[in-house]
């Protein structure tokens, strides 16, 4: 609600069908990862209790960096002032009902999840914007607006739709155009319990994300970038650490993407026409393991039950802003 | 954690005094220098079960 108003975010789909004409790259790379993941993410909504809290986390985390940037480069606060500013919003957005969320002393040491804690949030962002203090990589200003180029929304139509009055539209949000050495890049940033090992970075290249993020860089804000730097903080027990890595793209490799895009585009509509989206059952023990994959394991008839008993819903919509 | 930062992270942030922010932030980067030289956090020794775990075996009376 905003000035009397009420605001409504359009579906992604279709009104009344299962066709999805808004994309991002999570909504893509599920369908790209197994159709039924798709369907359960996408269409039923539903979500792991997991993996709302590392999407929790990495959202506050995202907040809190963009917070510093904005007050750093628009409002020309020092580091110190900055640091202050961010820690102090991190703490009030943590602290909910009369209590702190996820406080380390309430989480079940043995579960990995619980390295997503408060306190270990604000360590990551402590000892991040004191390593990135004299960052390298420079936040690139809008030139139109004279704003630091972070946190930025993008939506644009790619060729024909499913029907004239629903082009496909790509969207999603970059986190950060930064100029370093002389090139510029989209700075993804990544918030992850794994060791930030060259496995790790491999996960990266070739990439869904990394691909769409250089196409809408190049499109949406008219600014042609080498490729993505993925800026990546493990958060582990007792320490954060920070690694970044180059994920290059060429002109051809764009070009194939969006070419291979058409394709996959075309196979989630026939999915949808045939209302059936069927199991990629080479890809459940990937990716760490599909949250589906004890649901796919189960006999259809009861796998409804135990989605509705182990599963939350949340609608996914790339149309809703951040 | 060191018990005075426990008992801030355990408090509103809305009623912290002008010290306790500060602290919190030289805390973390008391931290973050003796990470970087090498000093291991603390080892705490983890329970066998987790808490919800522990919980629910004692009021099934099974613990």
């Amino acid at each position: 609600m905003d000035g009397g108003t009420v605001t409504t975010v359009p579906s992604p789909f279709i009104p009344g069908t299962k066709y999805q004409y808004a994309w991002d790259s999570t909504s893509l790379g599920w369908l790209k990862e197994c159709p039924r993941k798709y369907y359960y993410h996408m269409i039923m909504g539903y979500v792991g209790r997991g993996e709302s809290i590392h999407l929790e986390f990495g959202i506050l985390y995202h907040e809190a960096l963009e917070l510093y940037d904005q007050l750093r480069i628009a409002h020309k606060y020092d580091h110190e002032q900055s640091v202050k500013m961010v820690v102090s919003s991190v703490l009030q957005k943590t602290w909910r009902n009369g209590a702190p969320w996820r406080a380390t002393k309430d989480l079940a040491p043995d579960d990995k999840a619980s390295l997503k804690s408060r306190e270990n949030l604000v360590r990551t962002v402590v000892w991040y914007l004191d390593k990135f203090r004299d960052d390298p990589a420079k936040t690139k200003i809008n030139s139109a607006t004279g704003l630091p180029m972070v946190e930025l929304h993008f939506q644009f139509e790619i060729g024909s739709g499913i029907d004239l009055n629903y082009p496909y539209v790509l969207c999603g949000y970059l986190d950060r155009v930064v100029e370093f050495q002389g090139e510029t890049f989209v700075m993804d940033r990544k918030s992850t319990t794994q060791t930030l090992s060259t496995y790790y970075f491999e996960q990266y290249d070739p990439d869904n994300q990394m691909s769409l993020y250089t196409v809408a860089s190049q499109i949406a804000f008219k600014t042609p970038v080498k490729g993505v730097i993925v800026d990546a903080a493990q958060i582990a027990v007792g320490f954060s650490r920070f690694v970044r890595s180059f994920v290059f793209k060429t002109p051809d490799q764009i070009e194939e993407w969006l070419n291979d895009l058409k394709v996959w585009l075309a196979q989630a509509r026939t999915f949808a026409n045939l209302n059936r989206w069927p199991q990629n059952d080479k890809s459940c023990h990937k990716y760490g393991g599909c949250p589906f994959r004890d649901i796919c394991s189960k006999s259809p008839s009861v796998r409804d039950k135990f989605l509705e008993s182990s599963f939350e819903r949340r609608e996914w919509n790339p149309l809703i802003p951040r | 954690m060191s018990t005075d930062l426990a008992e801030l992270f355990d408090r509103d942030p809305l009623k912290y005094t002008d010290a306790d922010l500060p602290l919190i932030i030289a805390r973390m980067r008391e931290a973050q220098a003796q990470f970087e030289l090498g000093v291991k956090a603390p080892i705490v020794p983890k329970p066998k079960k987790a808490k919800a775990t522990i919980d629910l075996l004692k009021d099934l009376g099974l613990e």
